[in-house]
């Protein structure tokens, strides 16, 4: 079974848009497919501007994994497969079959343990192919899933210089390289520091949360070669530890846990600034996971407020994917471009290239 | 004591400055015997989550917010990072404010959302594990109630007393041997109900008592116009649209009275439904079935799912069953059967299905409903006997008034009715309007206020019978406009008169129902229902003082009462009365009825229920 995350960089970036073709192209391909989100997907006006949002749309046969109470607000009509032992804010989740295709509401678990149990309930149920949905600009969840699709756009900046710093920022840190820990460090789950005759320093704190503890640790790892920090790594943080320790970065490497733990509190520039500061100096970012970009999907639309609400606007989106197009390896598509053959076609290559 | 786990609860003002909202959780918490701890406001998130980390054993994050620009990209990040933190598994994250609804919980990644409104208990109760269901502590107010319990129904005035004795005792002599097809069809109702009669029997002796129009729709499946029959894929439909999210809390919350009824009929009775769940959610008490005028004017029901596509809901056996199964179980109902060629079968029916309460009332059937005194006298006092075996008690309703009949005589007429019922075992309750009625527009007892009148009513009641006194219907009928801000206003201030005056339900209108043109909206249902709830938060037990002219009024109200009761007593004849216009002349504004004359038939000897 592959796992698909859809995640955006703010809210109105087009995933639902994106994850809805993927669905379309993946039963073409016939595919077992499986659908959840880590938010609230499917209902007709967004919770906070009030515009219409795009509706999810299920075909005969999808197994989907939302609150059993959402079951009734979409017009599809669903077999009850299991309730799942997780739940969300609006109660307990469930597999469900799609027998007549239809809308639906999709609030699936919304933290990462309750997604790798979803997950494995859908594996048990045969879905070849799941997607998952994501909300805001969280990625925290997504550490669970195959490989990523980004969506992002003028929803999350209007700026296209903005954009386009952002974007060359998400492809760097989600293509660092991996390392593997062993031996006495590999199930580790805090801060720790060792090599070069230093001997092994471990910290209570998973996270550089703080100014000072960034202090700390910088002045413990001073002359030591690997430091891994398991938890969050916000990016102005991660600049500070990279000035603390400035030359002496030398031949070091940090190993963060996964890509999501440098995108925390939307700091992707600024802990990209510090991957280049850290590099300037000598030393090397890792990751113990890797979570493969697959796409990244653009939208130009943006939700303008106006007089205390809110109205639909646009910037230009074939200058922002050619800028983006520019600073990414991953394909650049425009959801609102070409219309669905074009779409369907660069789908189904990403998604053949998932199959492989 | 203590009884719940004791749990360790991290308070955050996720917000610049403010954190009231949090500090009266944290006393509830507290008092509950919780650990807290209020993080200061303006912290950035990663400050908060710090505070989270050096904290051990924290069970609870409750964030405080309110939703505004930008805001739920900020509670998603802190979400977010707890999650990156490796704590999130181990904490269960909270966040309230205004505009936070469980979607949007759901969707930043919250474990559960509370919006305005949210009482510290009921945080309380979500970190206990308590269910809340939709309000526990707010909903005690909504069990359901008696309202005619503790009332003796003695009479404070023995000169009406008499009079009443007089007229209903001559009611129940003419009545004696007189039966009609309203009252046979009523018997084969309950027989086929039990099972004690065979279908083609019954239905051939029933459709003997019918119209033409009951005939062709058994006969030749002919549907009335502007009926049809919901299909499977409706029911079905409604079927799976379960998740009604249950009671909020009582517009009278947690006070014995006034029960808050709300009237619907919208034709269909999947809409009726959704009203009704509606109205449950916003804190009414109970709910009152509205049917289709022509229903009244037509002998026979039919069956079926039937939906109607103007005012009013069809009664059908299968309708009213449907429409019971989604009624809240805390929920009062009520069947009205007052005014029609069905009366007494209604009741049946209503009784049959599980309704609470039904509405009978031969005047004012009589005088401003269209039907014939003589053959609603006899539909009454059958509709009456079936109630009491039932164990339905009804309202009197008094809505003469509204085709210009004066309080008083409006009144002389269901004290008869009352007593009457009294005299055969049932529990009625009165029902003077609370309106701007045309007497007042004449006369001007509303020029200065519409207190006085309004309180008068009530006061000469409650000094002729200790009885159970329900206004309506609505209440504020005729002070209604098209705006609906005025509307909900104006029926906030007569439901709040009325509570000040101690009665013990009242009928409240939509805020768009006497201008709507065609269906009312949920919306303004509302309307009413948070008016009035913000009404009775206002005054409290603080009551409203009527002027001295309420007094006078009163006592001009019970002196004209009993001048009619004793000239309709001295004619010897209630249904000539009527006819003469004692209890409502046309000069008031008040025609005996023509439906149904003639209709009245001769009992078989020894025949009786």
């Amino acid at each position: 079974m592959f796992k698909v995350g859809f995640a955006g960089t703010a809210k109105n970036t087009g995933k639902t848009t994106a994850l809805m073709y993927f669905l379309q192209q993946a039963f073409a391909g016939c595919q077992r497919v499986g659908l959840s989100g880590i938010g609230y997907d499917g209902e007709d006006l967004d919770h906070l501007t009030g515009l219409p949002k795009p509706r999810v749309f299920c075909p005969r046969g999808t197994i989907i994994a939302t609150a059993q109470r959402c079951l009734a607000r979409g017009t599809a009509s669903c077999r009850l497969l299991e309730v799942l032992p997780v739940s969300n804010a609006l109660g307990p989740i469930c597999l469900a079959e799609v027998v007549n295709p239809g809308l639906a509401v999709i609030a699936g678990p919304n933290k990462r343990g309750d997604l790798r149990r979803t997950l494995k309930a859908f594996a048990r149920g045969g879905c070849e192919l799941v997607f998952v949905d994501g909300a805001f600009g969280r990625m925290s969840p997504f550490v669970e899933v195959d490989g990523l699709i980004l969506a992002t756009g003028a929803a999350r900046n209007r700026a296209l210089d903005c954009l386009v710093r952002e974007t060359r920022a998400l492809d760097r840190i989600f293509t660092l390289p991996a390392a593997v820990l062993k031996g006495a460090v590999e199930g580790e789950n805090t801060i720790v520091i060792w090599g070069q005759g230093g001997g092994t320093i471990r910290f209570r704190e998973t996270s550089l949360l703080s100014p000072e503890l960034v202090q700390e640790v910088a002045r413990a790892a001073a002359s030591a070669e690997v430091i891994s920090l398991p938890g969050a790594v916000p990016g102005r943080l991660l600049g500070k530890f990279s000035r603390e320790l400035g030359e002496d970065l030398a031949g070091k490497t940090l190993i963060v846990s996964d890509p999501t733990k440098l995108l925390v509190l939307g700091e992707y520039v600024e802990a990209v600034a510090a991957l280049d500061q850290i590099a300037a100096f000598g030393g090397r970012v890792m990751v113990r996971e890797r979570i493969p970009l697959l796409a990244v999907t653009i939208n130009p639309f943006y939700p303008r407020e106006v007089n205390n609400t809110f109205c639909k606007d646009f910037i230009d989106g074939n200058l922002l994917k050619q800028a983006l197009a520019a600073v990414t390896r991953v394909p650049v598509i425009n959801v609102r471009e070409g219309g669905p053959a074009y779409y369907l076609d660069t789908a189904r290559r990403e998604v053949v290239t998932i199959d492989n | 004591m203590m009884a719940a786990e004791r749990k360790k609860i991290l308070l955050v003002p996720l917000d610049p400055v403010h954190d009231v909202g949090l500090k009266l959780i944290r006393r509830a918490l507290k008092e509950a015997g919780h650990d807290t701890l209020l993080l200061p406001p303006g912290l950035e998130p990663n400050e908060v989550v710090s505070k989270l980390l050096e904290q051990n054993g924290v069970d609870f994050v409750l964030v405080s917010r309110t939703i505004g620009y930008r805001v739920g990209e900020l509670l998603a990040e802190f979400v977010d990072l707890v999650e990156a933190c490796g704590v999130r598994e181990r904490v269960i994250l909270v966040v309230g404010g205004m505009a936070v609804r469980p979607e949007l919980a759901a969707e930043l990644g919250f474990d559960a959302g509370f919006g305005s409104g949210t009482t510290p208990e009921e945080v309380v109760a979500y970190v206990e594990g308590r269910p809340f269901v939709a309000g526990k502590e707010r909903g005690t107010g909504k069990k359901k109630v008696d309202l005619t319990a503790g009332y003796s129904y003695a009479y404070r005035n023995r000169e009406i007393e008499k009079q009443l004795d007089l007229i209903t005792q001559e009611i129940l002599t003419w009545v004696g041997n007189k039966t009609s097809p309203a009252v046979e069809r009523a018997r084969l109702a309950f027989s086929a109900l039990r099972g004690e009669i065979e279908p083609g029997e019954f239905r051939e002796k029933y459709l003997g008592y019918c119209d033409d129009l009951v005939r062709d729709y058994y006969n030749h499946r002919r549907l009335p116009n502007r009926t049809r029959l919901l299909d499977r894929e409706e029911l079905d439909a409604l079927e799976r649209h379960q998740h009604w999210e249950g009671i909020s809390t009582a517009v009278r919350e947690g006070l014995p009275r006034p029960a808050i009824f709300i009237q619907y009929g919208t034709g269909c009775p999947i809409m009726d439904i959704m009203h009704i769940k509606t109205c449950e959610a916003w804190g009414a008490d109970g709910v009152v079935h509205f049917d289709p005028s022509w229903g009244a004017r037509t002998e026979g029901l039919l069956a079926g799912y039937l939906a109607h596509s103007e005012d009013g809901t069809v009664i059908t056996l299968e309708n009213l069953r449907l429409l019971k199964e989604y009624l809240w179980p805390g929920t009062l109902w009520q069947v009205r059967a007052h005014r029609g060629l069905n009366t007494p079968e209604t009741v049946v029916l209503a009784g049959e299905v599980g309704a609470d309460l039904t509405k009978i009332n031969m005047v004012y059937a009589s005088l401003g409903a269209g039907m014939d005194p003589a053959r609603m006298t006899v539909d009454g006092v059958e509709a009456i006997r079936w109630a009491v075996h039932y164990g339905l008690s009804f309202d009197v309703v008094t809505n003469e008034e509204l085709c210009g009949v004066p309080a008083y005589k409006a009144f002389a007429g269901m004290l008869i009715v009352a007593h009457l019922a009294r005299k055969m075992g049932g529990r009625p309750i009165l029902q003077p309007l609370f309106c701007r009625s045309p007497e007042v527009m004449i006369y001007g007892q509303m020029k200065d206020n519409y207190i006085d009148y309004n309180a008068a009513k009530i006061l000469a009641l409650q000094g002729i019978i200790d009885a159970p006194l329900w206004p309506g219907a609505p209440i504020g009928f005729l002070t209604h406009t098209e705006d609906r801000v005025q509307s909900a206003v104006t029926t906030a201030l007569h439901a709040c008169l009325a509570r000040s005056l101690g009665v013990e339900a009242i009928s409240i209108a939509s805020s768009d129902e006497a201008y709507a043109g065609g269906p009312i909206v949920a919306a303004s249902r509302i309307d009413t229902l948070r008016g009035t709830y913000e009404g009775f938060r206002f005054f409290g037990s603080a009551g409203i003082e009527p002027t001295s002219r309420a007094q006078e009024w009163a006592q001009e109200l019970v002196a004209g009462i009993t001048r009619v009761l004793k000239d309709v007593a001295s004619s010897g004849s209630f249904v000539q009365a009527l006819y003469r216009g004692l209890l409502g002349s046309p000069e008031d504004g008040a025609y005996p009825g023509r439906v149904g004359r003639g209709t009245l038939l001769r009992k078989e000897p020894g025949e009786d229920v």
